[in-house]
This record gives structure tokens, sequence and C-alpha cells, in this order.
């Protein structure tokens, strides 16, 4: 798949998704398709309109395990509507796919 | 009061302003969800037998931002936010990626976050920032809702030259006791639902108001989680 289709594919998704119009443009995008960690999770957070947000430094604290006896968790409608169209499911199997292919190490 | 509830925001629903559109129905509907509009539009089917909890009134109490204050003095700190409420869908939480399949991709989880201060010494620029809890709320396997902290992340401005790293090391050593006091308030704020047996359970962005007719809401700083009873 040539990058520029991808970063198309990219930016689509994420707008569907309800995410709004990607800021940071090209490089993030790219960075999301490409599965590289801080510079994807840079653009979730862009796209999400929180540029003004965006810090000068982050750190994050612990998080803890998913609980054993989860039967059912709100679903975020965007990406629910999303499943439901043919084009959206299979961006939404691909982007899944690429999620669990992130490795311990990329965490 | 079954009701059909339109929430449009540039941003989306739960992040920002949005507009809420209420209609009542003289009958019961069915649950129903859909987004449209690439994410700005969202619509919801409620039917009569909907509880709704406003997360927001029932975690952002006096009680609870007296807690979050004096804890925060006895910090060093000084609270400058109300206590927000927000849904984030787990794609977009900060530590999304240091486990990505922690989570379903759809999943959304609720942060709890609050705006703070932290007054340096001459030779420093104050240092302001945002502590951010996120939960994870679902049913289980009888049906009940539940309430478990996930994870906590924090942001800091501010501070340099040379009081960073002590104030990052605060912040830091202060994590574990703020998720600490979360989960009682969480728990809290959730014990009158938690006793009904549930089929579904979705969140609304803002109060939860069913009131007929046109108003203006902020996703970011309140959610409202509503159950349908099985």
């Amino acid at each position: 798949m040539e990058i520029q289709k991808m970063i198309d594919d990219a930016k689509t998704f994420l707008r569907n998704a309800g995410f709004g119009e990607i800021t940071s443009q090209g490089d993030a995008a790219r960075a999301v398709v490409a599965g590289r960690t801080s510079e994807a999770t840079a653009i979730f957070q862009l796209s999400l309109g929180n540029d003004a947000k965006a810090p000068v430094h982050v750190q994050q604290g612990a998080r803890e395990p998913r609980p054993a006896d989860v039967k059912s968790v709100p679903a975020f409608a965007g990406m629910a509507s999303l499943a439901a169209d043919p084009t959206g499911a299979k961006m939404l199997a691909e982007l899944s796919k690429q999620v669990a292919a992130v490795k311990p190490s990329q965490k | 009061m079954s009701t059909t509830s339109r929430y449009i925001g540039v941003w989306g629903p739960f992040n920002g302003q949005f507009v809420e559109s209420n209609t009542a129905h003289s009958g019961d509907i069915p649950f129903k969800e859909t987004s449209s509009g690439g994410g700005v539009m969202l619509t919801v089917d409620r039917p009569n037998a909907e509880v709704a909890v406003d997360l927001g009134k029932q975690i952002a109490t006096d009680a609870t931002v007296g807690a979050v204050s004096k804890a925060l003095i006895a910090s060093g700190a000084s609270l400058t936010s109300d206590i927000r409420v927000q849904g984030v869908p787990w794609i977009s939480v900060p530590y999304f990626w240091q486990n990505a399949v922690a989570h379903n991709i759809s999943d959304m989880l609720a942060r709890i976050d609050f705006d703070f201060i932290i007054h340096t010494p001459w030779y420093c620029s104050d240092a302001t920032g945002t502590i951010s809890v996120y939960v994870l709320l679902f049913l289980d396997s009888h049906g009940h809702l539940q309430g478990h902290v996930d994870g906590a992340w924090w942001e800091r401005h501010g501070g340099d030259p040379f009081c960073t790293g002590p104030i990052d090391s605060g912040l830091d050593a202060a994590i574990p006791g703020v998720k600490a006091k979360v989960k009682p308030i969480l728990d809290n704020a959730l014990k009158a639902a938690s006793v009904i047996k549930s089929k579904r359970m979705y969140f609304l962005p803002g109060n939860g108001r069913k009131t007929p007719g046109t108003s203006i809401g902020d996703g970011t700083t309140d959610l409202t989680l509503a159950l349908i009873p099985a």
C-alpha cells in the first residue's frame, strides 16, 4: 500500500470514528499506520483537538490490570457505527491488527 | 418518559461543547445509539426504563472538592479548576500504547481530572498541570455496575529551570494516593445504581437530562452513565 494511501486511510478512519480532523497532518498520520508508538499517541491526542492542552512535559502513573469479571463496557458510539459500515469495519480490523501487533518493547 | 436525545459537537459530543436536543415520545421506545456526520452527531433513543447517573454531579461533590483541595495544599499545590468527568475512548487514553490490547478498541473509559498550580521559589516559574484518573465502568457477569480505577496520568507546564525535578518526583509520588482516594469516591457515586441488575449500559455526554427542547452542554466537564435494567 502506498504511504499516501495509508495516510489518507488513517485520516479517514480517525475522522469517521469521531476524532475530528487530524491537525498535525502527514507526519503523525504516517506514524499511526506505521505503528510508531509515541508519535501515534500524539496524533490521537491532537486529533481529539487537545492541542491547547498538549503538555510541555508528560508522565504517567501506574496502570492497573483489567478486572476479570467484565461482561460489558460502554462503547464509543463513533467506533460502533464505524464497525457497522463495511469500509469502516475493514479499517477497524486493520487498526486492531496493528494494535495487537505492537510488541511489548514498543509499548 | 422515553426520549430521543441528539447531541452535536464540533469535536464530537464527548469532547467540548455540544448542542443537545431532546424529543419526548408518548410511548416507550427501544434503546438505539447511532453516530453520524463523521462522529459529530450522536443520537440516542432512551427507553422509559433508563436509569441515568450524572457522574459529574455524583463525583464532583463539595466533599470531593474539599478532599482534593486539602490533599493538594498538603503537597504544596492548589486546586485551580472544577473536578471534571469526561468520556474518553480507550484509543485516546494517554497510556493506550503501553498495553493497547488491555481493553477492546471500542471501549470507552471515564476520565476524572482537575488542574493544579504549584508556586515555586523566585528562581523558577510556577508549575501548572492536570492530574487525570481513568476509570473503567462495566457490568459484571451478574449485570451489576462496577467501577475500576484503570490508571492515572499527569501533565505539567512550567517549573523551569531548576524546579522541575522535585515537582515531577512529587507528582509521581502523589499518583498512588490520588488513585487510592478516587476508588471510594467512585464506589460511593455508583452505590445506588450498582444494586440494579442491568442488561445494557451506555454513556451520554453532559448531565443526561431528558427535558424536551434544546440546550448547550459541555462533554469535557460532565458525563452521564445510563443503565437499562434487566
